[in-house]
Order: C-alpha cells, then structure tokens, then sequence
C-alpha cells in the first residue's frame, strides 16, 4: 500500500482533513450559531441561549411544515417501500425478456433533474388534475423518485438471498405466499428499513417538487426554511436548520445500528 | 419374486427449454426404502430430474407417480417430498431446532409431539446443544445435517437430495455419506439422491441411474453397471476402461490379439490386466513399454504404450510399481476378463 | 402450462403499480412537457427564442461553467479521501466514510443555509477575504458566482466521495505494490495503476456531479441570491413567477436533453468501470 508515513502520504492526509472539515464545518457553523445569544446571525457564537429554539417551536409556520413534512414522508416511505418491493420481487424472482431493460427504465428518474420532474409534473395536473391538489399531490409526486430509491437499494439485496429458501419452504409445506413471508421478507428486513430510512429523508429533504407542486396551507418544513431563508437571516432559521441535523443523525445512526445488529 | 408396487415413478418424464432437452424421456421407478443414485456429468440433467419431481420445475411431457398418486401437476407444498439442496438453503433468521420444526408446523402437528419429534432428530443427527444455534453460527458438516434433519423429520414419501456433499471437504464427505446411509435404511426411507460423483454413488445407492445429455443409459445395482455396462458411455464413466472394437473377436480394430468370443465392443477393466516380462503369446496377451507407473497406496496403476500407439491402463498390487519406466512388460487376459457392451452394437 | 400462465399474471401484479407510477407520473408528464414546448403553429418558437437571446445563452453557458467548477473541485478535493478511505485499515474508516456521506441525509436548503450564514457580509468567510484586503469591506461571497460553487461543491461532495470510493475499492492494492516493487514511487504508483484503472469511475461520478450541479436549484438560487441566472432558476422563475409555461417547458426539455445525454454515458462507462476493475 502506499505508505501515509512518506511525505506523499501526509499531503494525502492533509488534504483529506481539509476536506472533511470543508464537508462538516457549515454543518457545525450552523449548529453552533443556533445557540447564539445575538439577535443576528453570528459566527462564532456570542454567549449562549436557547431562545431561538423556543421560538421556532412556538412559531405555527415550523410546527405546521414540521408535521406536513413528517406526513408527507411517512405515506411516501410505506408506499414507495411496498411498490418498489414488490417490482423488486418481480424483477428477482420471475424470468421473462426485457427484464433487465425495465430494470433501467425504473431506475431512471433517478438520474433526471428533481426541478425538471417539478416543472412536468406541475404542467401535467394543470391539465390532468388526477390527484387533489396540496398534499395528496405532493405524496403521488413523490412516489416517482421515492419507488426507484427502494428499487435501488432493494434489487441488489433480493439478488442475494438465496432462492432456493423459498423452495425450501415450499417443499416443507408453505404454499408459495407464506413461503415469501416466512423465510425471504425476514431476510430482507435490514434492506427493507434502509430503504424506507432513504425515501423517508428523500421526501423529507426534498425541495424542488414540493415548491412547485405543495400548497400554501400545508406546506412542508423544507418549503418553510426556504422562503424563510430568502427572506431574511434569521437565527430561528439556524434553530430549525439545527434541529433537522439531529434528526437526520438520528435517523443514520438508527438505520446502521440496525443494519449492523 | 413378488413385485413391491414402487413408491415413486417417474414415466416418459421429459423437459425441455426452448431447444435445448434437460430431460429426455425417462423412466424410473423407484421401490420403497431403495436409494436409488442420478448420476451423470455436469448438464446431463440430474437436478432438473429431482426438481422435476419436488415440483420446482414442469416437465413438458410425462407424469410423476407418487405412492401411486399422480402428482405432475400438484403445487410442491402439497407433494410429500423432503428435499435437501445443495446449498442446503436454511432459514438464516431461525434457530437449528426451528428449522428442524419448520414442516411439522406447516402440517399443523400439535406442539409438544412436533417438540418430541424434533428433539429426537436432533438426537439422530448427534446436533445435541445446538438447538439455539443460528445456520451461520454452524459447521458445514453441522449446517449439512440440519438441512438433512429439516427434511427427513416430517417423514416424506420421498427424500430428494442434490449433491448434498458437495460442500464438504473430503474426509467429512465420506463420513457423512456413511452416516446418511446408515440413518435411511434404518428409517426405511426411499430416496433419490443425486450426484455426478461415481464412486459416491457406488458406495451409498441400493441402484443407480446413469444420465447423459439428458437419457436414462443404464439402470442397476453398483456391480451392475460396473460388471456390465450398458453403453460404452456407462463403462468408461463408472470405473476405469479399455475398450476395444473388434468386427471378428480375434483382433482389436487396432491389431491386438483380443481372444474375444465375437464382433463387438470389448470392455477389459485395468484389474483384471496382469504385466509380466516374458513374451506375449497368442491371443489375450500383448507386449508394450512402460510408460508411467504410480504407486496408489492399495495398489498401483501402470500405463502400457503399444506398438499400435494406443495406450493400456492397467491396475495391480502395490509391485508393480517397481516397474521402471521404459521397460519392456507384456500385458494378460483370459476371455471371462472381457465384458461386451451390449448398447454399442 | 397452467402454473407458469399463474406465475406471469402474479408477476404482472405485483409490477403494475410501479409501473403505473412510472408513466403516470414520469412518461405522461415529460411527454407533455415537449408537446407544450412546441405549441401548434410555432413548435420551435420556444427553442428559437432562448437560443437567439443572449440574456438566456448567458444563463446556459454559466450553468454549463459552473458544473465544470463544482466537477473540478469535487474531484480535486474528493479523490485524495476516497482513496484514503478505501486503502485505510483502521476500524476508524467506516466510521469516517459514514461521517462523510452524513451531509447526504440533511436538505439541500438547511445546507446552503449553512453557507448563507458564513457568506454574509458579516459571516466568517465574507470577513475572512476581507481582511486579506483583496475584496472591499462591504463585499460579501453571497450571490457571487464563486460562492455558488463553493456551497454546491460541498452539497455535492459526498456524492462523489461515494463514486470514488466504491471504484477505488474494487482495484486490488497488489497492484499498487506490484508497481512499488517493480521501482515505482508512491506518487507514480499511484499515477500510473491507481488512477489509470479508476479512471472509468472518475470520469462516471465526474459526469453524475456535472449533470446534478448543471440542473441544481436549492443551492444556486438561496446562496446566488436574487440574481443568479442559473438554469433551474430560470426555469422556476418562468414557471411560478411569470406563467409562461411553453417557454419554461422548452428551457427544461433542453435541461433534460443535456442530463439525459449525460446521463447515458455516464450509465456506459460505469458499466466499463465495472468491467475494468475485474
Ligand atoms: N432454467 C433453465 N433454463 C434453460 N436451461 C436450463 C435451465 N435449467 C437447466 N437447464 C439446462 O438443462 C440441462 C440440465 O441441467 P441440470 O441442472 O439438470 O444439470 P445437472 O445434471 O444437475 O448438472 P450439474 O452436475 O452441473 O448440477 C443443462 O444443459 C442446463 O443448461
Ligand atoms: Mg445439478
């Protein structure tokens, strides 16, 4: 291997740690300004409080997206999660042509701009209004990115577990159905929550879809935090910034613990 | 002789995909408590035969005869078959003794006798202390014999296993083979049991079907298909083989003095050559040099190039090989060491 | 015959919604939006009027060079980790490869709120330039085309990182050794094996982050401010602001256009990268 201890190594080593910090550091700016005892924004912090955290939780703006956005995730990560296991079983488990073809067509709008999605989906209900506008909308919306980011982490996991457990199943009596809950779904159990983790913050995170497509009365935190952010730079915006860090912490650490265990 | 109506048979059984034919028309039937091996070499169709049979695979012609039901069509939850796959394929979430327990639960067996029955295959299998283990917490060796408990505990009208050795080193392999044979005929069980193995099916199979490109080619005892092979395929698959063609008997097609009784093809098996130095003579003997020898332990095994080119193997006592290579030797046999292969002609 | 005829219709159901997802939501709709690009009469009026408007190459040609500045940067600052992390033998690694792909899970918006906050004019990299004396003391990084760049590179960075990492990890190290053995320096080892066989995979996650950054939105329009004459922005600005939906269509289909054809050979050389590292 290349040694880090030449000096080679050791400009590797420090450009790497430059770039950690340029990669973390606003992260922890932002955190750390939050509890600024200032009526600005400030860099490094001046004193300590916690009055901007008590204000964005009194303010019925954040609370409102905070709940939209949790509902919108949470209906976009159970039904991505069921449609895109089921086309990922259906991709795995039955041979017939152009699977491998549909496979990649699936996949795509992963690749494609989310503001170029934004824009069609946006034309197309102005003149299919197929879905009631706001949040049902929003939660269909979210469907076509959401159903391939299960897809993704669900094929290759399908991939591996061995086919024959089903069988096996069956030979000892389940009939075909039972056989998949009883022995494959428990295998993928940890593939199953790191997809649902990723289409939950997918949906959470997202901004685009939900600028366009969103209503005013119930729009989601990210929608919130960018108007806010525009508008002016205020520290309850740091609060909220703040907050969604913890919980995205939160959501990381759970989703590798479990799938650690 | 009184006939025992077989437990399993299979009839005209056929598959094909697309244009190429896994399985060609077989007929088999197999008597209760028999092992019977498929042996064959690689893509000659042995586990689409077995999957056939568990109801993985359709066949495209033919039925499947179970204890006298016809089960060509019935879904593989409903067949009474305990299959052991290759990769053994247990239940990685459940436990040894819930993988065990897996079938009985699924035919509704009532708790404490399925907790009884699993306890005493446990036993059986010598897995005692392992009940709480997970799969991948176990040996190969061990792994093996839970996927052989798991399906030998419901107590199936047939076993089916797919190379079940396969995955375990050689000393175990022989181990376990013994153990598997003991434990079926002690439970009576009828088997089908594939391998391309020859000497593993040799030692563990009451009769063994020998498969190529999808045909059935010979069905019999282990002396049968070694002592009288059915085709020139059967001969040189199972056991060593010299194989001669002669159109008179008197001569091989490559001008040895074969001293056989007709036309045909002649199989003399390497064991029954003797090597001496004096000149060969008349029929049944042929003078060569020897060109390899190597010393197996219970034996030797020596190779005769011929005048003709060809090359004679030959297998003896652990003397021969003091043979120095490139001496002259002369190669015997009587006619009773010459067996016809009836399918060649 | 019966039972396979039962498994296709099984496999078709448990496809349909997926399915119906995909061209409800993403065939119908794209569809729709190079029919309204093109209105009856005058289909290539849309294209014509961006294309002979120097205000809107303007905007093309910044997204285009801001996309080569982030690609730049990403993987000058990405592939010196990556390599780290995947060469390093510590438990340490996979923690730090999690810490790095950490910022993926946070929004783009809290993000570059992040970035708001250290480019305003009172913000820490504002008064840090300042006080080189380069810049005037009122100037602020906010809304320049350089401090987009610096907040997308780092949006995207974890991107990268992951692209590289995944390729650098599938070249076996024996050849680096090989090459040290047969009299190579590190930095030539590294030049002549290391970067050589990765560089399908640099050039895959080098297009994922030129196609991601040429199209971004969040990012651009909160630290570019009120003048950033991106792509993304134009195209929200004619969408919810000015309502003129044909024109915004052809300005996103042309977006498209470029993504897709990124996007395409980027799907072909990480095939090839795959290959490669075999
Ligand atoms: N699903 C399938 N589709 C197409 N061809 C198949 C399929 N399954 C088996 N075959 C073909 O059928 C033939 C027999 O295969 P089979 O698996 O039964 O062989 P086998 O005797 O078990 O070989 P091995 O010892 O290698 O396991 C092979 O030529 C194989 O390529
Ligand atoms: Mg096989």
């Amino acid at each position: 291997m290349i040694s880090l201890r030449s000096p080679f190594g050791w400009v590797l080593r420090l450009m790497a740690v430059l770039t950690f910090i340029y990669l973390l550091g606003p992260l922890f700016v932002i955190v750390a300004a939050s509890f600024s005892d200032t009526g600005y924004l400030a860099f490094p912090p001046q004193g300590f409080s916690l009055r901007w955290y008590r204000q964005a939780l009194g303010d019925v703006r954040y609370l409102n997206g905070f709940f939209v956005s949790l509902r919108l995730a949470g209906t976009v990560a159970v039904l991505s999660l069921v449609i895109g296991t089921a086309a990922a079983v259906a991709l795995t488990r039955f041979r017939f042509p152009g699977r491998a073809l549909l496979e990649a067509i699936f996949l795509s709008p992963l690749v494609l701009p989310g503001l170029v999605l934004a824009v069609a989906l946006t034309l197309f209900y102005a003149a299919h209004p197929v879905a009631p506008p706001g949040l049902p909308r929003l939660i269909i919306s979210h469907l076509l990115v959401g159903v391939p980011l299960v897809l993704r982490v669900m094929l290759p996991v399908l991939k591996r577990v061995d086919p024959a457990l089903e069988e096996a199943a069956q030979n000892l009596g389940a009939p075909p159905l039972q056989a998949f809950f009883l022995v494959t779904l428990p295998a993928l159990k940890p593939g199953l929550f790191a997809a649902a983790a990723l289409a939950f913050i997918f949906s959470f995170d997202e901004v685009e879809m939900a600028l366009f497509l969103g209503s005013a009365r119930d729009a989601p935190l990210t929608v919130v935090l960018y108007g806010a952010a525009q508008m002016q730079m205020d520290p309850t915006v740091a609060a909220v910034s703040a907050m969604l860090i913890l919980l995205a912490l939160i959501l990381m650490v759970a989703q590798q613990a479990y799938a650690n265990r | 002789m009184t006939t025992v109506s077989p437990e399993l048979v299979l009839e005209g059984l056929a598959r094909r995909y697309g244009s190429t034919t896994a399985v060609a028309r077989m007929d088999l039937a197999v008597k209760p408590g028999e092992l019977v091996a498929l042996l064959g070499p690689s893509g000659c169709g042995k586990t689409t035969t077995l999957r056939m049979v568990a109801g993985f695979v359709e066949p495209s012609e033919g039925r499947i005869l179970l204890r006298g039901r016809d089960i060509t069509t019935m879904p593989p939850h409903k067949r009474d078959t305990g299959m052991v796959f290759q990769s053994y394929a247990l239940f990685p979430h459940l436990t040894v003794a819930e993988n065990i327990a897996f079938g009985l639960q699924r035919r509704g067996v009532p708790k404490p006798e399925a907790a009884e029955r699993v306890a005493r295959m446990v036993a059986l299998l010598q897995l005692q202390g392992l009940e709480k283990r997970l799969p991948k917490q176990l040996s190969g060796g061990q792994q093996q014999r839970v996927a052989v408990g798991r399906a030998l505990v419901i107590n199936p009208a047939v076993v089916l296993l797919d190379e079940p050795f396969s995955n375990l080193d050689a000393l175990l392999r022989e181990g376990t083979r013994i153990e598997l044979r003991r434990l079926q005929t002690e439970l009576g069980l009828t088997t089908l049991f594939v391998t391309h193995d020859q000497a593993e099916a040799m030692a563990i199979s009451d009769r063994i079907a020998v498969m190529n490109k999808g045909r059935l080619e010979q069905l019999g005892t282990p002396r049968e298909v070694y002592d009288r092979p059915a085709t020139r395929f059967v001969a040189s698959f199972i056991g060593r083989a010299n194989l001669f063609v002669s159109t008179d008997g008197q001569h091989s097609e490559d001008g040895i003095a074969l001293g056989a009784p007709g036309p045909g093809t002649w199989l003399l098996r390497p064991e029954k050559i003797a090597l001496d130095a004096a000149p060969a003579a008349g029929p049944g003997s042929v003078a060569g040099t020897v060109e390899v020898v190597s010393f197996l332990g219970t034996g030797a095994q020596a190779v005769l190039r011929l005048p003709g080119g060809r090359a004679l193997l030959v297998e003896g006592p652990a003397a021969l090989a003091d043979l120095r290579p490139g001496a002259p030797a002369t190669a015997r046999w009587t006619r009773p060491d010459l067996t016809l292969i009836p399918g060649e002609n | 015959m019966h039972a396979s005829a039962r498994r296709g219709l099984v496999a078709a159901g448990l496809l349909a919604p997926a399915a119906l997802v995909f061209a409800l939501l993403f065939v119908w709709p794209q569809l729709g939006l190079f029919l309204q690009s093109m209105p009856a009469g005058a289909p290539l009026a849309q294209y014509e009027r961006f294309l002979g408007d120097s205000y809107y190459l303007g905007v093309l040609g910044n997204s285009l060079l801001l996309g080569l500045c982030v690609t730049l940067v990403t993987l000058v600052l990405g592939f010196p980790l990556a390599f780290l992390l995947a060469r390093a033998e510590t438990r340490w690694a996979g923690l730090l490869l999690l810490l790095t792909s950490f910022p993926l899970w946070v929004s783009a918006v809290v993000r570059s709120f992040a970035w708001m906050v250290l480019f305003f004019r009172n913000g820490v990299a504002s008064r840090l330039l300042q006080s080189t004396g380069l810049v005037e003391s009122n100037f602020q990084l906010i809304g320049t085309f350089a401090g987009v760049v610096i907040a997308l590179a780092q949006v995207l960075l974890p991107i990268m990182i992951v692209t590289l990492y995944a390729v650098i990890r599938g070249i076996d190290r024996d050849l680096e050794h090989a090459a040290m053995s047969l009299g190579a320096s590190p930095v030539v080892a590294l030049w002549l094996v290391t970067i050589r066989l990765a560089r399908g995979g640099i050039l895959a996650g080098s297009l994922l982050v030129f196609s991601l950054s040429v199209s971004a939105f969040a990012t651009p329009s909160l630290v570019g401010g009120a003048r950033a004459h991106f792509m993304a922005v134009t195209i929200y600005e004619q969408t919810l602001e000015l309502l003129d939906w044909p024109f915004a269509a052809a300005i996103a289909a042309i977006l498209l256009a470029i993504s897709i054809s990124v996007a395409l050979t980027y799907g072909r050389l990480l095939g090839d990268a795959k290959e490669q590292a075999r």
